[in-house]
């Protein structure tokens, strides 16, 4: 009990392991090693990365769940992935395998169509689909993905008779949309940032504004009760020692609050928003539950 | 183009040309080491340069992509084992070429074809990315659907010898490919209940298995004390430009052209270009039975395109942000990370960057040559060490090579249960190269399917209408048509030359060999 | 082996293929099954059609031996090594694994020719120069990781 109590006395006293579930170079990664040079500045030990990509992420979120709870390996993970696998995959993994640490990026779903598009508004958008049942082409990246989620949010809330086709990322999204394939494309703003040039984005699915794109008014504010989002966060495996997890908190939160951290981020494209563990913690229940819902409504769930 | 004069003058930094030295070194060594590919030898640098300005740090990762994507044809002629999966066609003619003692003739058609390629592919970058970039864009599912079959088409001709064998290896290839999370339903599919292969078969373990862990098996069991002879002869150089210059000027120039089309498609890269690129020239060619048999066209035709593939992923990649290759897609995470968007205006508001990365492109495949031919004398010192001891390196290689793709045992087993399958297949005659493309194209093919599936709604209900709304995807219809065609058309040329209706060819051709 | 032979055992390699993926469809459903069943329905017909060139082949007589001879005591060998290679690096871990692997099969494998201490010390500096090799090129200049043993 002295050997342990001595030992987190002065945690972490050696390098941290930090779980990537996406390959090195993507954009979990970028923002992960944007963090890592300010967890440097408050820290003596390093970040070693390890990248167990695979399955959408579900890999490498089963590898911190399943991971010693020794307070040397963490990772990165994002909802609602960690809610979905669960459910329709059979993942290695439940919600309650994690000790959140704390949110870091809110990345608000859009509604985007191509520059040259007829339809300048999301009233438009859902005013065409429903004079023109099964005509319009929506874009999502999927099956069972956020994307979907949002989808069929609203499927259930409007009437809303469209044509979805599935891409299996956001590059192939992107590109469907800026070649005609789809008329309008439910995407993410981090990725629908990266060819901004060509497509507008006609609302955003979030609570707010957001600061990338500050013109753009929420889906809300157009009259559409709909909030849609893929959130970032970090987390230790459960059972991690309350000392430990606390001294993660904190450091990511002097990390989160610091304003070159926050210029970085945003020079790269990424929405920062933090929120500590707990709050997290409450909003990935409420979620889990939303999501539950979605599903056996669509018939998805056995 | 008023950036083109300091973008030239960038590159003469000292510290630009170290990068693209070294860059280019490095590369060809990830390229040639069976296990390594480009992807990783350049995600591997992406951390790198984020202590480099972001101008160095693209020409580094440059010349790292060209120097693995022309490094893998190294291995692929010395021990019949692609270095990386770009280069399997090179093995068809490079590895028989070292079997008749002129591994020399291979390697240096190899790196002279892929400088020739790599140039091509920077010359449409430069002056014709806005349009093609367009161009690509009109690849959806049904077009994507279609280049797929066509692709997978070509296995009629790869295996003329038996046909249905063919086809049998590539269906077990695709049935192969369904491992793991279904692309339409997003349901787990054949895991066996084995959890982890939810991820799926990763191409790149089961190519390093069909293709390298099952040469290892076939070389040991040889009675051979050393993998090959090697007689090299003063003047191969001049012989091999001679033939570059002369009878495969169109090889060249139509095999570049594929490799380009083909890396600007998001999806599709070097691994298919390259067999396309093989299967045309072998297609068109007066006397297709000579290849396979260690002709300098097969492996100028495989490595011209796969080098060409590199600025055709580029375009898509800097014009729209959207990646024509998997090492695009580590580049492209690599500006982003640096605060560059990418878009048409990469050209006028970065403008210098996005200059002085392409013509580095030129730059580094002249400097691949000087480098490229000391690289490749040294590697041919490997035909002198003992085929055991050679044999035995390669497994430890294969092993640390596909652990390190995604750092999973499960990617370690594959090249083993891969290397089995693909031994056994040798042995039997079902046709491994048929097999892996089975492996590349079976997800693709699934998921484009699925597309036009879902599109149909909006055009009738019908999958038909969807293909024929689309004129690239009939062309492409057309082409498989003729693909298909080809085997009798073969047969029927031959029968004709046989029976002397046709002037007499001159034997000549099967001499160099 | 045979041609006869050959074509006979691809075939029933595609059908136990075959078999054995249509035994996993069990649960699958709608889009998820129509792309592998295809698959699984034309690998029968194929395997069936091939086994019966085979034998057809046999029948007929024009069956010729075609290949080269095979060491099969070898090729047994480093399959059984690489196996036990592979389930070591989990235990063991990656370089302890190597070592072993590498200097047993160089000395299995090895060519005759000089004796046994000659062989020895060739197998030990190979494995000596191939693990360096791997330990610098990739641990320490490029970072590529390395399986973690139990152990070490």
């Amino acid at each position: 009990m002295k050997v342990r109590f001595l030992a987190y006395a002065k945690y972490p006293d050696k390098p941290i392991n930090m779980i990537i579930a996406f390959t090195a170079g993507g954009s979990s990664d970028v923002q992960a090693r944007i963090m890592q040079k300010y967890w440097n500045k408050y820290s003596d030990q390093q970040w070693v990365f390890v990248y167990k990509p695979g399955a959408g992420g579900a890999i490498g979120f089963g590898e911190i769940a399943n991971a010693r709870p020794d307070g040397y390996t963490i990772g990165g993970i994002n909802v609602p992935h960690i809610v979905l696998q669960p459910m329709v995959q059979k993942a290695m993994f439940s919600t309650d395998s994690f000790a959140y640490i704390c949110q870091v990026v809110n990345d608000p779903q859009a509604v985007v169509v191509r520059n040259d598009s007829k339809l300048k508004s999301v009233k438009d958008v859902f005013e065409f689909a429903k004079a023109n049942p099964g005509k319009l082409k929506v874009g999502l990246v999927g099956p069972n993905s956020g994307h979907h989620l949002m989808f069929l949010d609203v499927k259930g809330k409007f009437d809303f008779p469209v044509t979805e086709v599935f891409y299996k990322g956001a590059a192939d999204q992107n590109a469907a949309l800026l070649g005609g394939e789809i008329d309008v494309m439910f995407g993410n703003l981090n990725d629908v940032m990266r060819s901004l040039e060509e497509m507008t984005v006609l609302g955003l699915a979030a609570e707010k504004r957001n600061d990338f794109l500050p013109d753009v008014a929420t889906l809300r504010e157009q009259g559409f009760d709909v909030v849609s989002d893929i959130r970032r966060a970090f987390v230790a495996p459960k059972g991690v020692d309350k000392a430990q997890l606390d001294y993660l908190r904190e450091t990511f939160k002097k990390i989160c609050d610091d304003p070159e951290y926050i210029s970085d981020m945003k020079k790269a494209g990424q929405p920062t928003e933090y929120m500590d563990g707990d709050a997290f913690a409450a909003y990935v229940r409420t979620q889990n539950e939303f999501a539950r819902n979605m599903l056996q409504k669509a018939g998805l769930l056995k | 183009m008023e950036f083109i004069g300091p973008a030239i003058g960038h590159l003469f930094e000292p510290l630009n040309i170290l990068l693209m030295v070294a860059g280019l070194t490095g590369g060809i060594i990830v390229g040639a080491l069976p296990g390594l590919t480009a992807t990783m030898g350049v995600a591997l640098m992406v951390p790198a340069t984020f202590a480099m300005d972001a101008t160095s740090g693209l020409i580094m990762l440059g010349a790292i992509y060209a120097g693995a994507i022309y490094g893998g044809a190294n291995s692929a002629c010395l021990i019949c084992t692609p270095g990386t999966p770009s280069s399997v066609a090179t093995t068809f003619d490079g590895w028989p070429l070292c079997q008749a003692g002129r591994a020399d003739i291979g390697l240096i058609t190899s790196l002279l074809s892929s400088v020739f390629g790599g140039i091509v592919g920077t010359v449409f970058l430069l002056f014709l990315a806005a349009p093609l970039a367009r161009f690509a864009l009109q690849f959806g599912g049904p077009e994507n659907f279609w280049l797929c079959i066509f692709g997978l088409s070509t296995i009629a001709v790869m295996s003329s010898g038996n046909m249905v064998k063919g086809l049998l290896s590539g269906a077990m290839g695709l049935l192969v490919s369904t491992v793991g999370i279904d692309p339409n339903a997003g349901v787990p599919r054949f895991t066996f209940g084995y959890y982890p292969l939810v991820q799926g078969i990763e191409v790149i373990p089961a190519m390093i298995g069909l293709f390298s862990f099952s040469q290892v098996l076939y070389l040991i069991g040889s009675y051979k004390p050393f993998i090959a002879e090697y007689r090299p002869a003063p003047g191969a150089f001049r012989e091999v430009v001679r033939a570059l210059v002369g009878r495969c000027k169109v090889i060249l120039m139509r095999s570049s052209i594929i490799g380009t089309i083909v890396g600007m498609l998001p999806g599709a890269g070097g691994e298919i270009a390259s067999i396309i690129a093989y299967n045309e020239s072998k297609r068109w060619d007066k006397n297709p039975e000579r290849y396979g048999k260690g002709v300098i066209e097969g492996v100028a035709a495989s490595e011209s395109a796969n080098n060409a593939v590199i600025g055709g992923s580029l375009i898509p990649m800097l014009t729209l942000g959207i990646p024509g290759s998997a090492v695009a897609a580590v580049i492209l995470g690599a500006l982003l990370a640096k605060g560059i968007q990418p878009g048409f205006k990469v050209f006028t508001a970065t403008g210098d960057l996005a200059y002085t990365f392409i013509m580095s492109q030129f730059a580094v495949n002249l400097l691949m040559i000087p480098i490229g031919l000391v690289l490749a004398r040294m590697m041919t010192k490997l035909l002198s060490i003992r085929l055991t001891f050679v044999a035995i390196a390669i497994v430890v290689l294969s092993v640390i090579g596909s652990y390190a793709i995604r750092n999973s045992m499960l990617d370690v087993w594959i090249v083993i249960v891969f290397g089995f399958l693909g031994y056994f297949s040798g042995r039997v005659g079902l046709d491994t190269g048929a097999m892996a493309l089975g492996i590349i194209l079976g997800p693709m093919i699934e998921e484009n399917l699925g597309k036009c599936v879902h599109l149909s709604k909006a055009s009738g209900g019908s999958v038909i209408n969807v293909f024929l709304e689309s004129p690239i995807a009939i062309l492409l219809i057309l082409l498989t048509l003729l693909s298909l065609a080809t085997p009798f058309l073969l047969d029927w040329k031959r029968k004709r030359r046989d029976c002397g209706c046709d002037v007499p060819q001159p034997k000549e051709d099967s001499t160099h060999a | 082996m045979r041609s006869s032979v050959a074509d006979i055992a691809s075939g029933l390699a595609v059908l136990a293929v075959a078999g054995v993926f249509h035994a996993q469809s069990g649960d699958l459903e709608g889009v998820s099954l129509l792309f592998p069943r295809m698959l699984i329905i034309f690998m029968t017909v194929g395997g069936i059609l091939v086994c019966v060139q085979g034998l057809l082949k046999r029948r007929k007589g024009e069956d010729a031996p075609h290949d080269e001879p095979v060491a099969v005591g070898r090729v047994v060998m480093i399959s059984a090594g690489a196996i036990a290679y592979v389930l070591c690096i989990p235990l063991l871990g990656f370089y302890p694994a190597s070592v072993i692997y590498l200097f047993s099969m160089a000395m299995v494998l090895g060519d005759a020719g000089g004796g046994t201490r000659r062989k020895a010390l060739a197998s030990a500096a190979f494995t000596v120069v191939l693990c360096l090799f791997v330990w610098i090129g990739f641990a320490m200049l490029l970072g590529v990781p390395t399986p973690e043993g139990m152990l070490f």
